[in-house]
């Protein structure tokens, strides 16, 4: 079936069309059910693939499905192909995985404007499933774009709101600072490599640009720039956390699993290029974990549950980012994963409090809500557990296994990481504490219907086992289980890898090839340092749990006292460390005022030497036009006299 | 006795000439419509005289469209002049086409 997995992308986009063009006559039920079937057609047949490449030799698991030839030029080509590999099947389960729970969950809450709801989350899926299944960069661009613009359509879902509007331009337009970044990229490796195929360009990167070379760091940071553009990561984090404005199933799929996984996917497929430029890597890395620090230490202090969770994503791309900079693009791939389910968990329960809230986002408005919306609860525990990386959740495993790299690149890092992780349990119950639980907070919510839809309830529930359990595909070797995860994805890496100059500095390739070199036998000293590591963030985790419990259930004053305290730190981290005011001050305004200026000197000036122009060829024409009298005896005149001239000449000659 | 086919072309482009100067310099429209039918009337006598020197009946049929053609035209012409004149200068006497400019 392998050859049919063109029709992957293909499900979502005869979702759109029929809903499109047949849908306006549609019940809203038929509408839900239709998203929800072409969900479930990819999600089949991802899984059909799936098993059939399971079937195959590690090695041979590179299949490309060529459907047309697209742009022809002299002797390269692009195709309209897809390449199936481990990495490109992982994310089809989890992207097909994703959009049929979210696909269910909106089916229990149908509202005005559920038609263009479907239409853009299909749209999406279809996008999002061309990029990451794609076979060349330029086809992955198209992929690239159309996710960023229906990003844009469902942010400013409810149009009339400027909010929505202004946030929804701004993502993007940010999104074309890393599309250019991205394209110059992609021109680059095309001038380098003469093709734009992944098969003709990653395994053969090292032998055809020069290590450490010029090309190399250019075309990785560029790449780089714009993979972080699209996971929001510092300093081009501004447009996520104002981009939840939309309906919240589709901020779900959009921003907790999908959007900011397009920037991780382009780093770990061009792992080998990125290889070759190890600044590159060590940039990644850094901003990664300091974005993580960045999105946790805000969220901190954000009273709005969207923003609160938006900068939880930000934050855990950023420890995504920080493994696939210290070269575990595994680790990256798994948390990615864990994240993905358990960040939709809580995006989810987020739409379904906010609904039955009828539309109130702000947490001091909330409270007891633990009794009235029970499953809701529930689920958003696990959710929580999950993000905060307690045993036995996904997010424990995969958490774990990117503080490890981190670890192996550099403590320090590890360090970074490790303090996010207090941060992050502490910001995440911190939610759970306030919205589920305390006094009623004064709110006018007491008669509002609290509805937990079945379809709702189901998909969280599916959710919610599968973080339960999600953490066995990647338990880490150096504590004496098989990360399947990270042996299914290693063809992936290793032959992209394999092509890598052997002599990297730094251990990060010395102590993970150690790591699985002998399972649970070798390095033992690894492992017990892996084990070490691991029970410290834990342990970190949990007392975070235990102080959150204290400020949120057991003293509610207490940090209203702490915030007077440390009165600037607050306002720093409520405004977002002022990264909005400071981009505004250091790109906006020098932009405008050199606008400005050009306008006036340049422009004002090119405008009258024209307007000279145009006089003088008016001028001209008030001269010539005078022949038209409109009279149409002149005109008869005018012919007569044309015809003389023809027949003189003609008899003259 | 034969009158030389020179005489009647010689009519012809009089006639023709009269007809496009008086269609050209006529400040009437009326008096304009008629040249252009003294004009074509010249066309056709030209046709019908070098039917005659080469001894086909071609030119002869075409003086017979001519005709038609000529009749036609006229009357649509007087029928636009007529209507035109009639509701001519009852809201502005000054610019009424029958006044000679």
């Amino acid at each position: 079936m392998i050859e049919f997995v063109w029709l992957i992308p293909l499900f979502p986009l005869l979702g759109v069309i029929i809903i499109g063009c047949l849908g306006a006559r549609f019940p809203k039920r038929l509408i839900g059910l239709v998203g929800t079937l072409t969900a479930a057609g990819s999600l089949a047949l991802s899984c059909r693939v799936f098993v059939d490449v399971l079937h195959m030799l590690p090695h041979e698991r590179f299949v490309e499905v060529v459907l047309w030839e697209w742009l022809p030029a002299g002797t390269t080509r692009v195709d309209v192909g897809f390449l199936v590999d481990p990495l490109c099947l992982v994310m089809l389960l989890l992207v097909c995985g994703v959009s049929f729970c979210v696909h269910i969950y909106s089916m229990g809450y149908t509202a005005t404007g559920f038609r263009r709801y479907i239409l853009c989350l299909n749209l999406f899926v279809f996008f999002m499933l061309l990029l990451i299944s794609s076979n060349s960069f330029l086809f992955m661009l198209v992929g690239w774009q159309g996710t960023s613009l229906c990003a844009s359509l469902l942010s400013a879902f409810w149009y009339r709101q400027q909010a929505a509007v202004t946030a929804s331009r701004k993502a993007f337009v940010f999104d074309r600072i890393g599309d250019y970044s991205i394209l110059l990229g992609i021109l680059l490796i095309a001038a380098h490599f003469g093709s734009l195929d992944f098969r003709d360009v990653l395994p053969l990167a090292a032998e055809k640009l020069p290590a450490h070379g010029l090309a190399a760091v250019l075309i990785s940071l560029l790449l780089m720039v714009g993979a972080l553009v699209r996971s929001s990561q510092l300093p081009f984090s501004l447009w996520l956390p104002d981009a939840i404005q939309g309906p919240m199933p589709g901020h779900a799929l959009i921003h907790a699993a999908t959007l900011g996984a397009s920037g991780i996917y382009v780093l770990a497929r061009c792992s080998t290029l990125f290889g070759l430029a190890p600044l590159s890597l060590w940039a990644i890395a850094a901003i990664g974990a300091g974005t993580a620090f960045y999105g946790a230490a805000v969220s901190l202090t954000q009273f709005d549950i969207r923003r609160i969770f938006a900068y939880a994503t930000v934050s855990q791309l950023g420890y995504m980012v920080l493994a696939c900079g210290s070269g575990a693009y595994a680790a990256g791939i798994f948390h990615l994963i864990a994240h993905a389910v358990f960040q939709t968990i809580v995006f989810l329960a987020c739409g379904s409090i906010i609904y039955s809230l009828d539309g109130e986002t702000d947490l001091r408005n909330m409270g007891g809500l633990w009794r009235r919306l029970p499953w809701t609860y529930r689920m958003f525990w696990i959710g929580t557990l999950s993000l905060s990386g307690i045993v036995p959740f996904a997010g424990f495993f995969s958490r774990d296994a990117v503080l490890w790299a981190a670890f192996q690149k550099h403590p320090v890092l590890w360090i970074a990481g490790v303090i996010t992780v207090f941060v992050t349990t502490f910001y995440a119950f911190r939610a759970l504490f306030v919205i589920f639980h305390g006094r009623n907070r004064p709110n006018d919510h007491a008669d509002s219907p609290m509805i937990e839809p079945p379809a709702a309830v189901i998909a969280l529930v599916v959710l919610a086992v599968t973080s339960l359990v999600g953490g066995v595909i990647g338990l880490p070797e150096g504590l004496g289980a098989s990360n399947w995860l990270e042996r299914f994805l290693m063809p992936v890496f290793q032959s992209q890898a394999s092509a890598a100059p052997a002599a990297l500095p730094g251990p990060e390739v010395n102590l993970v090839a150690a790591s699985h070199a002998g399972g649970a036998g070798g390095s033992s000293s690894a492992g017990l340092l892996h084990g070490i590591l691991t029970g410290i963030s834990l342990m970190i985790s949990l007392l975070s749990l235990g102080i959150s419990y204290f400020f949120y259930r057991v003293d509610p004053l207490a940090p209203v006292e702490i915030a007077a305290l440390f009165g600037r730190v607050y306002r720093t981290l409520y405004h977002a460390w002022y990264l909005a005011e400071l981009s505004d001050s250091m790109v906006v305004q020098p932009l405008v005022k050199v606008s400005g200026w050009l306008w006036r000197t340049v422009e004002m000036r090119l405008n009258i030497v024209l307007f000279r122009l145009g006089g003088v060829l008016i001028a001209c024409s008030r001269f010539f036009e005078r022949i038209q009298t409109g009279l149409a005896q002149h005109y008869a005149l005018l012919i007569l006299a044309g015809i003389v001239l023809v027949l003189a000449y003609y008899f003259l000659s | 006795m034969m009158v030389p086919a020179s005489h009647y072309l010689l009519v012809s482009a009089v006639l023709f000439t009269v007809g496009i100067v008086g269609a050209i310099l006529r400040r009437d429209a009326l008096t304009a419509i008629m040249c252009v039918s003294v004009l074509l009337n010249a066309l056709t006598l030209t046709f019908v005289t070098i039917a005659r020197e080469l001894a086909s009946l071609d030119g002869q049929v075409i003086g017979l469209f001519l005709i038609a053609v000529i009749t036609a035209t006229m009357v649509t012409g007087l029928a636009i002049i007529i209507s035109a004149v009639k509701e001519d200068g009852a809201d502005k006497p000054e610019r009424s086409i029958r006044r000679e400019r």
